[in-house]
């Protein structure tokens, strides 16, 4: 097909349908652009991206505070390059069809850096490796901060989960339960491993309904890990000072300048 | 990205397909091997000053000013587009126009870009073909050189449009208005060079550096600030060459940009737009297009569970590699993109499971421009036996319908798209995206007249730009709460 393209098109670059005029510039690039410069440096298409790329944004807390959308999966490896990744399930899924049936494959992975980070992707696709690559993607994109606390005495790093908190999907609901110090983690395999990626190094569990669905019980357990920041505990009580988000950090500093270089 | 013509055959392959789109890529002018940019190169540029196709006619300031601010708006880019019917649009360009002021685009998306189209006929009197004795002189030619007795219109000094005012002192320098005059006195230090220098050439605009202060033209409004101008002057350099950290300066270096011309004169940094084709598997693209499936989907027992195993074994050796080669984390930003160039996703169907803050128009554009990352333009108008292919949509909003496109004012016909701007050429403007009203957008989409409609005496026919933004865009700066963002439209 593409054989069939350069036949049609006999000019050489350049914009437009008319015959080929001008001199030779604009056509084609030159060398050492096309080569593996690019493949290696990421350009940023978003905004968010374009800040992280200038280094504007020190960490993905930021990030979270003002619930920013990231949309470039860049961006997640910038902040975090540590992360570990999991494949939980390959799952073929059929459909029946006039002309047979179609399977593709599901992928479940489960991404995190063991120290308050998690995401999970699920991506279906026609192979093995395409569904993975894109499940991972997916991933860390959804990446999500894990909030910690303490069971009894606030000593050393916070090592459970703050409070009981609980994850629906489906008919699967697991809940976590703060465990003391050197319980390590009470769960079926599949949320242990979740937690364990998270960073949580103590919890009890206790899961209710069809946990054999294992697309629903992962992300059940994704969705109580998320609601640990999402809960008002006590120390929460008290009024926030907010900040100046990324995007308006800068303008005072850059007012200031300003004023000097007119006066 | 959908096919317009799905109901034809597969074996159908030559009728009613898709062109291929020409994508463009931003780079510095080659000053060294082709020298800086001419009119009769007949090139495609972004920043810098415009090149004027028509010479002696050239754009008032009047018609280029923002909707929403009344300033002057800054040009973006050029793009020779040469048409083959009619006879007059054998030299094209489309000139495309915006308001540097981010808060003008947030306010409302109408008026910040506008876009305009200027050709001349194979024989005018501005250009003739570099003096060639071959016959297929007119098919092939080595180029074009200027005519001497084609006439020049004056041109501002800082923005580059028609400069009816003069330089009080001088005489020399044109301006368009008041606020460039003042511009070029204040920040172009033109105070300390007028009357020193000729004047420059558009030719030789482009070599023009800090460190050469050409001419400058100042009225009179200004006359108290000369004496302390000396010691003002000085720190204000100063100033400048500080704002830049070293990871600015070293970008900025990589791609020649002048930063200090670029806050002096209020223009975009000078880049040169290369073409090249964009390749990819079509095949591979349209089989992953696949239906829905939802619900219907049984698991099934196939021998796929040993490739699985393979391949993770394959991917655990994979790491275990990197992890040895990179001693653990790797901490700089290129390994960590490198070691995860792999997995972006080649040709895959749209069809997803997770929610994310992406939509499916997203994923397809995301997926489409990971094989060439650095482009800044689509152009799609390239044959003309083939459809026009579809705009790369950024988002599943905001998708301008045919009503929102005005039809060309001359022939009546609806506009078609000719070309898409990418936010990737956002990262060569050289602006400051941390301000809260920086320049932002998705993709502009330049819709033009298939036509080319020529009237006579009206030089600069204008165009359609509309403007989409991505979908969920939670920019306003603390606040909270994200809902769709607002549709947009540009008439």
């Amino acid at each position: 097909m593409i054989g069939g393209w350069a036949t049609v098109m006999s000019r050489r670059g350049g914009f437009g349908r008319g015959r080929g005029r001008g001199g030779d510039r604009g056509r084609g690039r030159g060398r050492g652009r096309g080569g593996k410069d690019e493949k290696e440096t990421w350009t940023p298409v978003t905004k968010l991206g374009r800040l992280v790329k200038d280094r504007k944004i020190q960490s993905i807390e930021q990030i979270y505070l003002f619930s920013l959308p990231i949309k470039e999966y860049q961006i997640v490896d910038y902040f975090l390059p540590s992360l570990k990744d999991e494949v939980m399930k390959i799952m073929p899924v059929q459909k029946q069809t006039r002309a047979g049936q179609r399977t593709r494959f599901k992928a479940f992975v489960v991404i995190g850096d063991s120290n308050g980070h998690v995401g999970l992707g699920v991506k279906c696709s026609k192979e093995v490796a395409t569904a993975i690559r894109g499940a991972i993607i997916l991933a860390k994109l959804s990446v999500i901060p894990v909030r910690r606390g303490y069971w009894g005495s606030i000593l050393n790093e916070p090592h459970t989960v703050p409070c009981k908190v609980t994850g629906k999907c489906g008919s699967a609901v697991t809940r976590l339960v703060p465990a003391p110090r050197g319980t390590g983690i009470v769960a079926a395999p599949v949320p242990k491993k979740l937690l364990q990626l998270a960073g949580v190094t103590d919890c009890y569990t206790q899961a209710f309904g069809s946990t054999r669905t294992l697309g629903n019980f992962v992300k059940a357990t994704f969705a109580a890990i998320g609601n640990t920041y999402s809960y008002l505990t006590p120390d929460l009580w008290s009024e926030t000072q907010f900040t100046m988000s990324p995007y308006q950090q800068y303008t005072d500093f850059l007012a200031k300048p300003q004023e000097k270089r007119r006066a | 990205m959908a096919d317009n013509d799905n109901h034809m055959d597969q074996d159908h392959d030559n009728a009613l397909e898709e062109a291929q789109v020409m994508l463009g890529f931003a780079e510095p002018v080659d000053l060294e091997e082709h020298g800086p940019l001419l009119a009769e190169d007949f090139c495609s540029k972004m920043g810098g000053l415009p090149i004027w196709l028509n010479p002696e006619h050239v754009l008032d300031i009047k018609d280029m000013s923002c909707d929403q601010c009344h300033k002057p708006m800054t040009f973006l880019l050029q793009l020779y587009s040469p048409e083959d019917h009619p006879a007059e649009a054998f030299h094209r360009v489309i000139y495309v126009f915006c308001c540097k002021n981010g808060a003008c685009h947030k306010k409302s998306p109408q008026g910040c870009f506008k876009v305009v189209r200027s050709q001349l006929g194979q024989y005018n009197p501005y250009y003739t073909p570099v003096s060639n004795d071959d016959e297929d002189a007119a098919e092939e030619n080595e180029g074009w050189e200027p005519l001497e007795t084609s006439k020049h219109a004056k041109t501002c000094f800082v923005c580059g449009m028609y400069g009816p005012k003069v330089c009080s002192r001088c005489h020399k320098v044109s301006y368009c208005s008041a606020e460039h005059q003042s511009i070029h006195w204040t920040k172009g230090l033109h105070k300390q060079l007028c009357g020193t220098q000729p004047p420059p050439t558009p030719a030789n605009l482009s070599e023009l550096s800090i460190s050469d202060n050409k001419e400058s033209k100042d009225e009179s409004e200004e006359e108290e600030e000369y004496d302390e101008d000396g010691n003002v002057i000085e720190k204000k350099k100063k100033a400048l060459t500080q704002t830049l950290t070293k990871e600015q300066q070293d970008y900025a270096n990589k791609l020649d940009i002048d930063y200090k011309l670029v806050e002096r004169m209020n223009r975009f940094p000078e880049l040169e737009i290369i073409s090249e084709a964009e390749i990819f598997d079509q095949e591979a693209l349209e089989e992953g297009l696949a239906d829905e499936s939802s619900g219907d989907e049984q698991e099934a027992e196939e021998g796929w569970e040993e490739k699985a195993a393979a391949l993770k074994l394959k991917r655990e050796k994979k790491a275990a590699l990197l992890a040895k080669k990179n001693g653990g984390v790797s901490k700089s930003l290129e390994t960590a993109e490198s070691s995860m160039n792999a997995l972006v996703p080649v040709g895959d169907e749209i069809y997803e499971n997770t929610k994310t803050d992406i939509d499916s128009a997203f994923l397809t554009f995301q997926k489409r421009i990971a094989l060439y990352p650095d482009q800044v333009l689509r152009y799609a108008r390239m044959e003309y036996e083939l459809t026009t292919p579809e705009p790369l949509y950024v988002s599943d909003i905001g998708i301008p319908k045919a009503d929102d496109i005005p039809p060309c004012p001359d022939c009546g016909q609806q506009r078609t798209f000719e070309f898409q701007i990418l936010p990737q050429m956002l990262n060569y403007l050289g602006i400051d995206h941390s301000a809260a009203d920086a320049l932002d957008f998705g993709t502009v989409l330049v819709y033009s007249c298939k036509e080319n409609c020529h009237v006579e005496g009206k030089h600069y026919q204008p165009e359609v730009a509309a403007v989409q933004h991505f979908s969920e865009d939670g920019m306003q700066g603390g606040n909270m709460t994200i809902g769709p963002n607002v549709s947009v439209s540009s008439k």
